[in-house]
């Protein structure tokens, strides 16, 4: 009975990890990415100076209102974003236009907090559009991408579970990795990347969940709150009630010195850091100013939310950041999920077990073919289409990623800096290449296809700080001198993960060259 | 960093400790056979360790943050030791078939 019950789990856990281990790793891999998310923007906009914060936010705050008073007056929305840590490293505005104005009337900047002027930089998807796709698939429209996710993270949950079930002595097998022993170091290896950081895999499949809840299980709030939109709408507005909402009144009225309404918050926030601003109908006589807190100041995804009115600069409401026990559990299920408070030690642990459960997946995928491939080898059927797709799907997925992500950044160096939608052609090239690793990998002998990929990525990633010292004046000794680690760090990481990945392809050619005892 | 590095002694140690208390890695951790006395003992040392490494981040990050900083500190040291392990595995079957 108890064996029945742990094969049934192990055949559960077999064909949903086979099923979804490839859009799960394409997910743990950008996500893990986005644990970097605003270093790599740093290094995909080199023409912007090195971050420096938290700044005096006083001058700051007032060359932003100039400079969106002087470029987008009518705007229905403006934020001012305020450079306070490694989140937001440089102060940022954008504005919304009107509605009935074409797109491209809204728009955002990076702004020197000095002088006020905005500071050029090339068009670029960055580290942002990298870490998005962990959600939004890129191509993909929103609705079909939420649902694929969505049912991907609750396969992983199940995968994990069923996986603890079928792990029999997690605690005995603790520490052990035995090399060289084909299928049985493959299943150590899925066994100790799983379980050495199975806290983390739970904690973000489950708050992975939490991030859905109202799209993906949206009949709970049925049940009270009755169906369709309205009652949605009125679960959400109770959940997040709105703070203030005034329509704008088409009569025109001079929007407060914001310096003003930030030195009224901050003695009303002590201590406590300002993140941003948020203005809605500005130069309205309906303009509301809304002062934002730090989201990042612990695992709690909640902050201070003050509102004022725009024009007379009168406090008029605030939000804090423990409103219910069961919202503050959300909250903090995201903050744990998005890491935002992490220094950087806590950061590079999140971007270990990131990368930790990336290598579950991947060891996962290569199990279920090395498994069958023996059982071939062994003279036992014939290699069916189904092994042999797997194989070649598990290289242009595995390493074929990493190299895409290699080519992404590349593309960011290479691309005319004057190009037309040039944004996105750095993700077309990501996608471009991927797709030709596919093609490899279809044509080549999978034992070939794993080496040749694995190079080509070691390669990829090993010369981008050569690429970057050849094409921008930032290359790595420039950057350590001026103090800017973070763009020198980015260059010693791609050479790092560039000298794994040759440490792979080493491994691989040697163990291809003398088969393994079994 | 300067919280990051105790921290990381202390669950590296404990971790050790732990392995060293299972027969099944006891002989290529240590120079010679301990009973089974002294292994019992060696796991106790092991969660001590552990334990006083909660307590340490706990102390210097606060209850929540030091209790995400230890989850999380445990994943390097245990990667740490797999490797050591596997290491000297590796070393001691070298020498056993080449010398």
């Amino acid at each position: 009975m108890k064996d029945h019950f742990r094969q049934s789990m192990a055949w559960l856990h077999t064909w949903l990890g086979l099923l979804f281990g490839w859009v799960l790793y394409f997910m743990f891999i950008t996500g893990t990415a986005g644990y970097l998310d605003t270093e790599i923007d740093r290094w995909m906009r080199p023409e912007l100076p090195a971050a420096r914060y938290p700044l005096p936010q006083d001058a700051a705050i007032g060359q932003a209102q100039r400079y969106l008073q002087t470029h987008a007056a009518d705007a229905r929305r403006w934020s001012i974003t305020l450079p306070i840590d490694r989140n937001e490293p440089w102060m940022r505005v954008s504005w919304q236009a009107a509605r009935g104005m074409p797109p491209a009337a809204s728009g955002n900047a990076y702004l020197d907090p000095v002088s006020g002027q905005r500071l050029e930089t090339r068009d670029t998807a960055g580290g942002q559009t990298l870490y998005q796709m962990h959600w939004r698939l890129h191509y993909l429209p929103d609705a079909v991408s939420l649902w694929i996710v969505s049912i991907a993270t609750l396969v992983l949950l199940i995968a994990l579970v069923t996986g603890i079930v079928v792990h029999k002595k997690i605690l005995a097998d603790f520490f052990t990795f035995r090399p060289g022993k084909g299928q049985r170091s493959w299943l150590d290896a899925h066994n100790v990347a799983s379980v050495v950081s199975l806290p983390f895999q739970l904690m973000i499949t489950y708050s992975g969940l939490v991030f859905v809840m109202f799209s993906f299980m949206p009949l709970i709030a049925t049940a009270w709150y009755g169906p369709g939109q309205a009652g949605q709408d009125a679960f959400l507005d109770e959940v997040f009630p709105p703070l203030v909402s005034a329509k704008a009144t088409g009569r025109p009225a001079t929007l407060v010195s914001l310096q003003q309404v930030h030195h009224d918050a901050q003695s009303r926030l002590g201590a406590k850091p300002i993140g941003a601003l948020e203005i809605t109908n500005p130069n309205d006589a309906h303009a509301r100013v809304q002062v934002v807190g730090s989201f990042a100041a612990g695992p709690l995804r909640a902050t201070d939310i003050l509102a004022y009115d725009g024009v007379s600069g009168e406090w008029l409401s605030a939000r804090r950041p423990w409103q219910s026990g069961p919202k503050a559990f959300r909250d903090s299920m995201l903050g744990l999920h998005e890491g935002m408070f992490a220094g950087a030690v806590l950061r590079a642990l999140y971007v270990l077990s990131g990368l930790l459960g990336a290598a579950m997946i991947a060891t996962g995928l290569v199990l279920w073919t090395v498994k069958r491939r023996q059982r071939v080898e062994r003279g036992r059927g014939t290699p069916h289409l189904g092994l042999r797709g797997v194989e070649r799907l598990n290289v242009a997925v595995v390493i074929g990623l990493p190299v895409a992500i290699g080519a992404y950044f590349w593309a960011n160096r290479l691309l005319p800096v004057g190009m037309a939608h040039r944004a996105e052609w750095e993700v077309h090239a990501l996608f471009a290449v991927w797709l030709l690793m596919f093609v490899l990998a279809a044509v080549r002998p999978p034992a070939r296809a794993w080496r040749e990929q694995t190079l080509l990525a070691a390669i990829v990633f090993a010369s981008l700080p050569v690429l970057n010292a050849m094409t921008t004046s930032q290359h790595s000794a420039h950057s350590l001198v001026a103090g800017d680690l973070v763009m020198a760090g980015f260059d010693l990481v791609a050479l790092g993960v560039g000298a794994m990945f040759f440490g792979i392809a080493w491994a691989a050619r040697r163990r291809q060259r003398q088969p393994a005892p079994c | 960093m300067l919280t990051a590095l105790p921290l990381f002694g202390l669950s590296v140690l404990g971790m050790m400790a732990i392995a060293l208390a299972m027969e099944r890695h006891h002989d290529v951790l240590a120079r010679r056979w301990r009973g089974r006395r002294a292994r019992c003992l060696l796991r106790l040392v092991g969660w001590v360790l552990l334990g006083s490494a909660l307590l340490y981040a706990v102390d210097r990050v606060g209850r929540v943050q030091g209790l995400i900083l230890w989850l999380g500190m445990l994943t390097p040291s245990a990667v740490g030791v797999v490797g050591l392990i596997a290491g000297r595995h590796a070393r001691a079957t070298h020498r056993a078939t080449h010398g």
